[in-house]
């Protein structure tokens, strides 16, 4: 297998474990069960692994010089997609109520969001590659839904403001909204990084 | 993809007594489109912008006189939940509407814009 195809792999892979982190997470503050964020940390740390080894693949000299930085971006991106699932999954550990999950659905609503963003871009990542039109009317999708969550994240916060919380409570209430809907910003962002890279290729 | 898929849960119930200017006070602080009326006798309906400016403001109708019932456009057209997404577009171009509400057996659970429609088929072709 050439370098440039393990690359690609690898980045696939770290999409279906962004996926998976996703559909965890959803699971998790769903059912109200911590137990399942253990698994996210652990997928955080399968993609950290593969970003090093894809960091390795390139430094090697996979992809012509001129690629190689925005390749590099992207593998980022997504470990940063890894990295904000996990940061929320933390921000949940912490918290004692799930206050947010009596406010008409909008925080299932950003946590369901994530997990179709995520879906779009692992299930479509190698036809992107070979179909430039379906990126760009996926972009134009991711737009639309990251624009979505974060009309709800703000609502939610007109929501919970008129709640009394303790100091604590509050504090990581806020880092973990302000955190599901980051998610979506980072899919937008990489989204936006793969169409550079798709336009260098 | 599925209606319920796409639809949005936050739904606005105003009594058919409250005056066009209440209603309006309502869209305004909730950053709605529109409010389902509770039915006066028997049918709900459903208020947005484009009723408040065609049925009473450009009619030279003060909105403090008029109640929300006088104005609200009736019947509601709905869906199933698990009404596919081509479905509910085929729907609202027949009855020219913008927005198709959401129904889980009598009760009335979301509501459909054709921004949401236009989304449900994008993702559609991605998934």
């Amino acid at each position: 297998m050439k370098a440039e195809e393990r690359v690609i792999g690898n980045i696939e892979q770290m999409l279906n474990l962004a996926l998976s982190a996703s559909e965890l997470l959803q699971k998790a503050v769903l059912s109200r069960d911590k137990s399942l964020l253990e698994e996210v940390s652990r997928l955080e740390r399968d993609g950290d692994d593969l970003r090093r080894s894809t960091a390795r693949e390139i430094y090697k000299g996979a992809f012509l010089p001129y690629l190689r930085s925005n390749i590099l971006r992207l593998v980022e991106d997504v470990d940063d997609i890894l990295n904000t699932t996990d940061k929320a999954g933390k921000y949940c550990r912490k918290l004692e109520k799930f206050e947010f999950l009596n406010l008409g659905g909008e925080v299932e609503r950003i946590l369901e969001l994530n997990v179709i963003l995520c879906r779009i871009i692992s299930k479509n990542f190698i036809e992107f590659f070979r179909n430039p039109e379906k990126l760009s009317e996926a972009v134009i999708v991711v737009r639309m839904l990251e624009k979505e969550a974060d009309d709800l994240k703000h609502s939610v916060l007109e929501s919970l403001r008129r709640k009394n919380f303790d100091f604590w409570e509050g504090l990581f209430t806020f880092n973990f909204i302000e955190s599901i809907e980051e998610i979506s910003d980072v899919i937008e962002d990489t989204m936006d990084t793969l169409q550079v890279v798709v336009l260098g290729l | 993809m599925r209606v319920e898929e796409v639809m949005n849960k936050r739904i606005e119930f105003v009594d058919p007594d409250l005056t066009v200017l209440e209603v309006i006070e309502k869209i305004v602080n909730k950053r709605i489109r529109s409010v389902v009326v509770k039915p006066k006798d028997k049918d709900y309906g459903v208020i947005t912008i484009r009723d408040i400016v065609y049925k009473c403001l450009a009619k030279g109708i003060d909105p403090e006189d008029i109640k929300a019932h006088e104005i609200a456009s009736k019947p509601l057209i709905t869906v199933e939940k698990g009404t596919s997404i081509e479905d509910a577009i085929a729907l609202v171009e027949k009855s020219r509407i913008t927005s198709v509400f959401v129904k889980d057996g009598e009760k009335i659970v979301g509501v459909v814009t054709l921004m949401d429609l236009m989304t449900g088929y994008l993702i559609g072709r991605l998934l």
